[in-house]
């Protein structure tokens, strides 16, 4: 089962819209559910999403429009607990520990989180820790770096096994690189 | 004894024989095979030239093509593993030809989606295509992850919960009931729907067969084939291997009918209907009249009729006894046009009476009757023809 995760597009406060490359990849049709960690941050950007894909599950980030959107998620797919979180309320950011607490609390195997703004994929004590980073490479704080690398993730769930695609654009030669990371339950 | 038991004598003398004599088993065919349920499927495997006549050959050819078959599975059906691919070229968004993932997905839209409506609907007057079938295919039904052809194709809702918070109490994870539209969940795991097996084997033929793929119509005809080799207990554990096969046997030679490039040629559904309509003419020359006069066009009732060889015309225990003549005939598929004649000139009396309307209405669905009467009438109009 083909599962897109993406999230902090600030579309159209920090960025104007997503790559073309990213575009180009993204066609309806070929995924049917898709993740969002959150910071879309309008209408747009969700119903977009809502074209590629009928199931669309969204978090709420610290610049989303719509409040009605939860906190935390929690997915079940196949065997899989899926927690889905912004990350803007967990203080420090981005650390392991802290996520751990999380993930501990929602009792998923595997936690999605995003504004960091930067893309991570790690196993730590036998779970899997998923950031997708900025689909549209938009500015964050947070970074020490000026430049954000465009990336989402694409979940290839089978029975026991979790195929990881990081999709990135790099900023100099402006082409998609795919990595593949696999997590065993 | 009875006329019946001495048919039934003669026809087991012939198919007892090591080298069984075709052009009389056709002949004998031809007046239908006995009604014990033992022997059509047999005959048809013979008569589809899946089985040669001679008996010493059946095994290892059977063996042959069912191991085929399962090498076919494996390689088709299976979607793309965790291989160590090229990832420049093969990863699930690739729009690259070479990768195994736009492919897949390809397949998925163009015959996939096609093949799973019409499999769903096959013959619903009878429970037998979604009852589970004895002989699933292990590869599927066992496999971990769910790897059922129609999953591929079907919609489906990831089940999620919202966590609440109340202030600083507990946390509350509240799993949403989303109200599933109508459940389309076949078989739980271990079982297989027989419109599943269905599904796998036009899916197969289809991928095969891309310059044809998939038309709507295949799957009646392939449904007629499979209902009586697993309704056979001794034919049934290799059910779908052997209709597979045969099926593609018969589509060699009515390929030409599903082909719309080809419609317009002799050896297309136009051909096969002006022979039809010359036959009419010949014999019944009255309603032939009626019919052009009317504008009754032979698109109008007989393109189902010859490009579905009658399946959908008549209910199953009757097809299967057309088909017992159809097949048996030497010559595919003059015995069809006769049939064809003789239906229509079985109900002459009604259509030189009725208007336009109701003549369309009648020959699109043909009024219930005794199969023998059109059989016989077929039998006449094929020996006046001959005399």
């Amino acid at each position: 089962m083909l599962v897109l995760v993406l999230g902090d597009l600030h579309i159209p406060f920090r960025s104007s819209c997503m790559p073309n490359k990213f575009k180009k990849l993204l066609v309806p049709g070929r995924i049917h559910h898709i993740l969002v960690t959150g910071n879309l941050c309008t209408k747009e950007s969700y119903d977009y999403l809502k074209s590629l894909a009928g199931d669309v599950h969204v978090v709420r980030g610290d610049f989303d429009d719509n409040p009605s959107y939860p906190e935390q998620k929690v997915v079940t797919v196949g065997q899989f607990r899926i927690g889905l979180c912004h990350g803007h309320q967990i203080i420090p950011c981005g650390q392991t520990e802290a996520l751990a607490a999380i993930q501990r609390q929602l009792d998923v195997d595997i936690l999605i989180t995003g504004h960091t703004h930067k893309f991570e994929a790690y196993e730590h004590e036998n779970k899997f820790y998923i950031n997708p980073g900025s689909a549209t490479g938009a500015y964050t704080t947070l970074n020490e770096t000026n430049n954000v690398i465009p990336s989402f993730i694409l979940m290839d769930i089978q029975a026991t096994t979790v195929v990881t695609y990081v999709y990135q654009l790099d900023l100099e030669t402006q082409e998609v690189k795919v990595e593949r990371i696999e997590y065993k339950k | 004894m009875s006329a019946y038991k001495s048919r039934l004598k003669e026809f087991e003398n012939l198919i007892i024989e090591d080298e069984i004599d075709i052009k009389k088993l056709r002949k004998f065919i031809h007046s239908g095979i006995p009604e014990c349920a033992k022997y059509r499927a047999l005959c048809w495997k013979l008569l589809f030239n899946y089985l040669d006549p001679k008996k010493k050959n059946w095994e290892s050819h059977l063996e042959r093509q069912r191991n085929n078959y399962n090498n076919l599975i494996k390689d088709l059906v299976i979607p793309p593993s965790c291989k160590n691919v090229d990832l420049s070229i093969d990863h699930p968004l690739s729009d690259n030809v070479d990768s195994t993932w736009s492919t897949y997905f390809r397949d998925n839209e163009t015959f996939l989606l096609q093949i799973d409506r019409d499999v769903r609907r096959l013959l619903p007057d009878i429970s037998f295509f979604q009852m589970p079938t004895a002989y699933p295919c292990k590869l599927v039904v066992d496999s971990e992850t769910d790897i059922r052809l129609h999953r591929r194709v079907a919609p489906s809702v990831l089940s999620s919960a919202n966590v609440e918070r109340k202030g600083l109490g507990m946390k509350k994870i509240n799993l949403i009931v989303k109200r599933a539209p109508e459940n389309y969940e076949a078989m739980q795991k271990g079982q297989e729907a027989n419109w599943e097996v269905v599904e796998r084997m036009l899916f197969i033929y289809a991928k095969l067969n891309l310059g044809q793929g998939y038309v709507q119509g295949m799957n009646e005809i392939i449904g007629v084939i499979y209902y009586v080799f697993a309704s056979n207990e001794d034919h049934a554990e290799f059910a779908e291997a052997d209709c597979f096969w045969c099926f593609t046997n018969i589509m060699s030679e009515i390929r030409d009918f599903f082909i719309k490039t080809l419609d317009e040629t002799d050896m297309g559904i136009r051909g096969m209907m002006n022979r039809l309509v010359r036959m009419l003419e010949l014999k019944d020359v009255h309603v032939a009249n009626r019919l052009k006069e009317q504008g009754i066009l032979p698109q109008y009732y007989a393109f189902r009729w010859i490009s579905l060889i009658l399946s959908q015309e008549f209910d199953l225990p009757d097809v299967l006894r057309l088909w017992d003549s159809i097949l048996a005939d030497e010559n595919r598929f003059d015995y069809l046009i006769y049939v064809c004649c003789a239906m229509i000139i079985l109900i002459r009396d009604q259509i030189l009476e009725n208007d336009f309307e109701h003549n369309v209405k009648l020959l699109q669905n043909f009024p219930p009757m005794d199969i023998n009467y059109v059989l016989n009438r077929a039998d006449q109009l094929a020996e006046s023809s001959s005399t």
